[in-house]
């Protein structure tokens, strides 16, 4: 009994705090939309059938939630090891931009082209990542400020090339910014027809899955999930790694070799970030197209999901798919009640807010200790008693 | 290109045009970082002050109004700021990276709602923030270009920078801010309410932000359009780690940051394109950091 109330209260601790502060905002949001003469219900309504309502919206919302993954596992690597890096997104805007060039210009077969975009996105996101750490060890400038400033350099340089130098052959519209697309061949490929045998079809199941069509990099994305959990639950860096978050000093003290925990962390969360940039040009994009990762902000929301999570990577995932669902919900919204989409980047920020502070945390332990101190002045009067007696 | 004297004098003036902003966030800053309050939502109010100082010029053709607009929202945002680091002990990173993201948010929220677009608004109709001119100095060739075009609030940024050298290290306020930044349990053991100084002075300084919002969206031209901020609120922040927290430090190094922005716009018409040229303000304040810990880490060793 007591190992399960043990479970319960650990789950409710995971679940409980996220799905307040979601709650929370969701709220504040329906505030907004009523202040903006829009109807709160049929918003929210059209909301949630845009993000999962049938087949081809769960599609594109698990399609959206891919690079958020990514960019999530990559900030769940470094965060959990104490280096608060947020240079994903610039990591991500290489990662996507050479993988593209690699597939489109290298010779050779679909599948050759893939796996060498895929190691060259891989390579180039470490690089970026290692720079941040490299000028955090040697220069002392803070994660922070380096990162940050990365990611901006990341966009003007990635405009640069392909405005200048990349530009796509075939384009004959001067206005598109973008690099040339890739061959069928060199595209991941799209998993669909689930439940759609005979027997299946016609069923609720089968109807909802009608027109669900979700490129590789998805379930490729899954599967870092579940190597990254190994990684950080199960193997010995792993172990390293938290203690070097939850104490570097006690880290260094138990022989942690911080030089090379530092830049295995980078490398890893900047091999994540950058095969997030990958998969999205593999999956949906099929080329780089100018502002395509900073415009649309995916390292940033995948960052909310992996503090939504506390950095478990299976927590990320879920909170990734559901930040996804807000997004693409969000754009139903905007399509059919006029509300920009930009309400959920607030939506996040409030969700962001909230989780900081633990919100769950604090009321419980607030009445805990109220309890506790009643208790206690309830024995020091009872015993008061006694003695005068 | 033309290297006259006058050509110096015009990167001088926009050197102190773009230096202006950064050096009112990064006073914010000083304080914050002097009273242990870790504040990465710079950016964030920055640019919810330059917009509703706007919105308020947009509709009340008040400068004045607009200007206390600006003040308050740079004042509210940092008090959400304060409150919740130092009140519900939230993780300083994520309550900034918060506040920033729900900035972003909600400016391009209520740019759409009000004005239908998700770029750039401007009125030419619109009077921006009112331009000094010193009666003297007007007339002077290259003196006079140097000093030209700057508005009410460029000087007063000059003059606060002063002003809070003179709250920080002369006063007993100061003291007690500062004597928190340093050891806070030792000052809460000398009587001073630690959480009610933090959560007071970061919020008076938000004001600091304000005004910097207007400068951007009402200084030298009207207008406002998405993201207007530009990573300001990081560079000023970087630009208070160059010195450390001191308000006359704080004249140099955003200084150092207004002249990188104004080289990038001088070489506009070279052979750098305009993207590489974007890049400039943010290499520098990478390079300009990794030099001067470098220098200092050096010195120290010695």
């Amino acid at each position: 009994m007591n190992k399960f109330k043990k479970f319960g209260s650990k789950f409710l601790e995971a679940l409980g705090q996220p799905f307040v502060a979601i709650l929370i905002s969701l709220g504040i949001g329906a505030i907004i939309i009523g202040l903006s003469g829009k109807d709160i219900l049929a918003s929210y309504g059209v909301m949630l059938k845009g993000a999962f309502g049938d087949g081809y919206y769960l599609s594109a919302t698990l399609q959206r939630s891919t690079a958020l993954i990514m960019g999530g596992l990559a900030v769940c690597i470094a965060w959990r090891s104490g280096y608060e890096a947020m240079g994903g997104e610039g990591q991500m805007i290489f990662g996507a931009l050479v993988s593209a060039l690699i597939s489109y210009y290298m010779p050779g077969p679909g599948v050759l082209k893939i796996l060498v975009g895929l190691a060259g996105a891989s390579l180039v996101g470490a690089v970026y990542s290692v720079l941040s750490g490299w000028l955090w060890e040697k220069f002392n400038v803070t994660f922070i400020i380096s990162t940050l400033m990365l990611n901006y350099i990341a966009n003007y340089i990635a405009s640069y090339l392909t405005t200048y130098i990349v530009k796509d052959p075939q384009s004959r519209d001067i206005n598109s910014i973008q690099t040339g697309k890739l061959i069928e061949e060199a595209r991941f490929g799209k998993v669909g027809g689930l439940f759609q045998s005979e027997g299946l079809k016609n069923t609720p199941l089968g109807l909802y899955f009608k027109d669900f069509n979700v490129h590789w990099g998805f379930f490729f994305s899954l599967i870092c999930a579940v190597l990254v959990y190994i990684l950080l639950k199960k193997t010995k860096f792993g172990y390293q790694s938290k203690m070097n978050g939850l104490n570097s000093r006690f880290a260094l003290y138990g022989g942690i070799n911080a030089h090379r925990m530092l830049y295995l962390v980078m490398i890893l969360s900047g091999i994540a970030a950058g095969l997030g940039g990958a998969f999205e040009v593999y999956g949906s994009k099929y080329r780089y197209i100018d502002q395509m990762i900073f415009s649309t902000g995916y390292a940033w929301s995948g960052m909310v999901g992996a503090l939504l999570a506390n950095f478990d990577p299976f927590g990320t995932v879920l909170a990734c798919i559901l930040l996804a669902g807000l997004n693409t919900g969000g754009s139903a919204m905007q399509r059919s009640a006029g509300i920009p989409v930009e309400t959920v980047n607030m939506l996040e920020g409030i969700i962001m807010l909230l989780m900081s502070v633990k919100l769950l945390h604090l009321i419980v332990i607030r009445h805990k200790v109220r309890r506790e101190d009643r208790k206690k002045t309830e024995e020091l009067i009872k015993n008061g008693k006694e003695a005068e007696a | 290109m033309n290297l006259s004297l006058n050509y110096l004098a015009s990167v001088f003036n926009s050197t102190l045009r773009y230096m202006t902003p950064i050096l009112l966030v990064c006073l914010c800053a000083g304080v914050c970082s002097k009273a242990r309050v870790f504040n990465i939502g710079l950016e964030g109010t920055l640019l919810m002050s330059a917009f509703f100082a706007f919105l308020t010029q947009y509709f009340t053709r008040n400068i004045v109004l607009a200007v206390l607009v600006g003040m308050i929202t740079g004042m509210a945002g940092t008090f959400i700021i304060a409150f919740f680091i130092v009140k519900l002990n939230g993780e300083p990173m994520i309550v900034g990276m918060a506040v920033n993201k729900f900035a972003q948010g909600l400016t391009t929220f209520l740019l759409q709602m009000i004005f239908h677009t998700k770029g750039t608004v401007s009125d030419t109709s619109m009077k921006g923030l009112t331009k000094v001119t010193i009666p003297g100095i007007k007339d002077i060739p290259v003196i006079g270009t140097m000093f030209g075009n700057l508005t009410v609030v460029d000087y007063l940024a000059f003059a606060l920078s002063i002003i809070m050298f003179i709250v920080m290290y002369r006063t007993v306020i100061g003291f007690r801010i500062r004597c928190i930044g340093i050891n806070p349990e030792a000052a809460s053991s000398l009587g001073i309410r630690v959480p009610t100084y933090q959560i007071i002075s970061t919020t008076l300084s938000g004001s600091f932000i304000g005004l910097a919002g207007c400068l951007l969206s009402l200084g030298s031209v009207t207008m406002f359009m998405q993201n207007i901020s530009a990573a300001r609120g990081y560079v000023a922040l970087a630009a208070n780690n160059l010195c450390f927290g001191h308000p006359i430090g704080a004249l140099a190094s955003s200084a150092l940051f207004g002249f990188t922005t104004a080289l990038a716009q001088v070489l506009q018409n070279s052979a750098l394109k305009q993207q590489l040229l974007n890049c400039i303000p943010y290499i520098s304040t990478i390079l300009a950091m990794a030099v001067f810990n470098y220098a200092n880490a050096r010195k120290r060793r010695k």
